[in-house]
């Protein structure tokens, strides 16, 4: 527990960000997505992470904070508008006799998402990998030649992301 | 604890045991062996389910639309635009991919794209997300990259003093468009200045890395100018970082250099003859009071300040 002085601070903290740095951080969203709407929402999701963020009580400007967290929502929503396009797309490719429903389109974007979050900060080549092999059943051997690396090298790449993928499945 | 540890060896051994079924080199030994190990302990097959549940909540629910598809979905998912990109080129290379959620229109990149920025006179201490400590001199801009991995900034203008926090496996590093500067943890002070930066070591030693020249280490109070493919000889240096305290110390420095340092600290223009610029200056003078700084010039120098209203300010050599 912090010590009640403390609290109030970070009280006094959140109130002078919320009037000093919410309009310059508009601004700057503003700058790089050009609609007012989305700057809005990353803005809002940037001060409830910044409250969340033992780093907080002690930083001498949070504006570096500020931006950081600001930054990763930037790519992230970035990212989440890069594969809806994907999959429209791909819609499109496939035409009338592929057509799921509303609902099956949300479970699959949604799903899209999760993966793509699963395999965060894995390498292309691990990506491929374990695509290949627990989309596509392909072999070990299949995928090195695919890949153009070893199969011990095939092995680790799908093994980190079984990992990510334990980890983030419920206990049953 | 006990526990904790026993899942997590259930989930290694659940992962090691499919990674081999999936392998495309599964023997009926491989398969009964994972079966005995399943059935030998409830938490074993518990991971087991775990993984299960993990898969076909995920790549599961992809078979339909993706399975053996090469499209762009699915170079989309393998291969991530790369961040670096997205972010520091202020949005504007996502923006031209999407299109539509962004307007294409280009807008000049100045201050309002940078990520931290300091005005005229102004100087400013800030918190980094890994908790060192920035200081940026006044008409300064830096763009900042923090990862799980990288910790670092991009000097796009002015100067700046790091104080690293020390202790973290990632360097710290300082990026300019000549090279960078990496510190395990030493505070430095990092110029750029139009041909070249400046890079002085205030503690320990840190790395100084031209782009295309030999990287070099610099001392506790020594400093370096350096370019894209050069290096000056190490020199000390410390007090080029005394701007931080509001002071400009000076030793046999050209007053062309003296002059560039005092207009951050003024709205106006400051503008020095060629033939002024080059005369030694030695002394302290207060950034923050930069008219006394002037005056203190033209005490000890042979030049003339004269200023015309407060937007324009001439220096020149005194006529004899």
């Amino acid at each position: 527990m912090l010590p009640r002085s403390t609290l109030t601070s970070d009280q006094h903290l959140l109130a002078r960000i919320y009037t000093e740095d919410r309009p310059w951080l508009l601004g700057r969203l503003y700058t790089r997505l050009r609609n007012m709407e989305d700057a809005e929402d990353v803005a809002g999701d940037t001060f409830v992470q910044l409250i969340q963020n033992p780093m907080l009580a002690s930083a001498r400007e949070p504006r570096a904070l500020i931006i950081t967290i600001a930054k990763r929502l930037i790519w992230k929503l970035w990212r989440r508008r890069e594969l809806e396009t994907a999959w429209f797309e791909s819609l499109l490719d496939k035409g009338e006799q592929f057509a799921p429903s509303p609902q099956e389109q949300l479970i699959i974007l949604q799903t899209l998402h999760q993966v793509d979050q699963m395999l965060d900060g894995l390498s292309a080549k691990a990506r491929a990998a374990f695509l290949y092999s627990q989309l596509d059943g392909l072999t070990h051997k299949e995928i090195a030649v695919a890949l153009g690396v070893s199969v011990s090298m095939v092995r680790q790449y799908i093994s980190q992301a079984l990992q990510r993928c334990y980890a983030l499945a419920e206990a049953p | 604890m006990s526990r904790e540890r026993a899942t997590t060896d259930a989930g290694d051994r659940a992962i090691g045991f499919w990674l081999k079924l999936t392998s495309g080199e599964a023997t009926d030994a491989d398969r009964s062996a994972c079966a005995a190990w399943r059935a030998a302990d409830p938490t074993h097959e518990r991971a087991w389910a775990r993984l299960q549940q993990g898969l076909s909540n995920s790549v599961g629910r992809l078979e339909a639309v993706m399975k053996n598809e090469r499209h762009a979905l699915r170079r989309t998912l393998v291969r991530p635009t790369r961040r670096r990109m997205l972010l520091n080129a202020a949005g504007l290379v996502g923006a031209a991919a999407t299109g539509a959620w962004v307007a294409n229109r280009v807008s000049p990149l100045s201050n309002l794209v940078a990520d931290l920025g300091t005005a005229t006179g102004e100087r400013r201490e800030f918190t980094l997300p890994d908790g060192s400590l920035l200081t940026l001199d006044a008409r300064s801009r830096v763009d900042l990259e923090f990862t799980a991995q990288t910790r670092s900034v991009r000097l796009l203008e002015g100067a700046l003093v790091v104080q690293p926090r020390a202790g973290l496996p990632a360097l710290f590093d300082v990026h300019t468009p000549h090279g960078q500067v990496r510190s395990a943890g030493a505070g430095c002070m990092v110029r750029l200045e139009p041909q070249a930066s400046v890079a002085v070591a205030l503690q320990n030693s840190i790395e100084v890395l031209p782009r295309e020249a030999e990287r070099l280490t610099l001392a506790f109070g020594e400093g370096v100018r350096f370019g894209n493919a050069w290096a000056d000889r190490p020199q000390p240096m410390q007090d080029a970082a005394s701007w931080r305290e509001g002071w400009l110390k000076a030793r046999d420095q050209p007053l062309g250099e003296i002059a560039a340092a005092l207009g951050r600290y003024r709205t106006g223009l400051l503008r020095v003859s060629p033939r002024a610029s080059a005369l030694a200056v030695s002394g302290l003078y207060p950034l923050d009071d930069t008219d006394r700084a002037l005056s203190a010039l033209e005490h000890t120098l042979p030049i003339t300040v004269s200023r015309y209203t407060r937007w324009l300010t001439l220096i020149d050599v005194r006529p004899a």
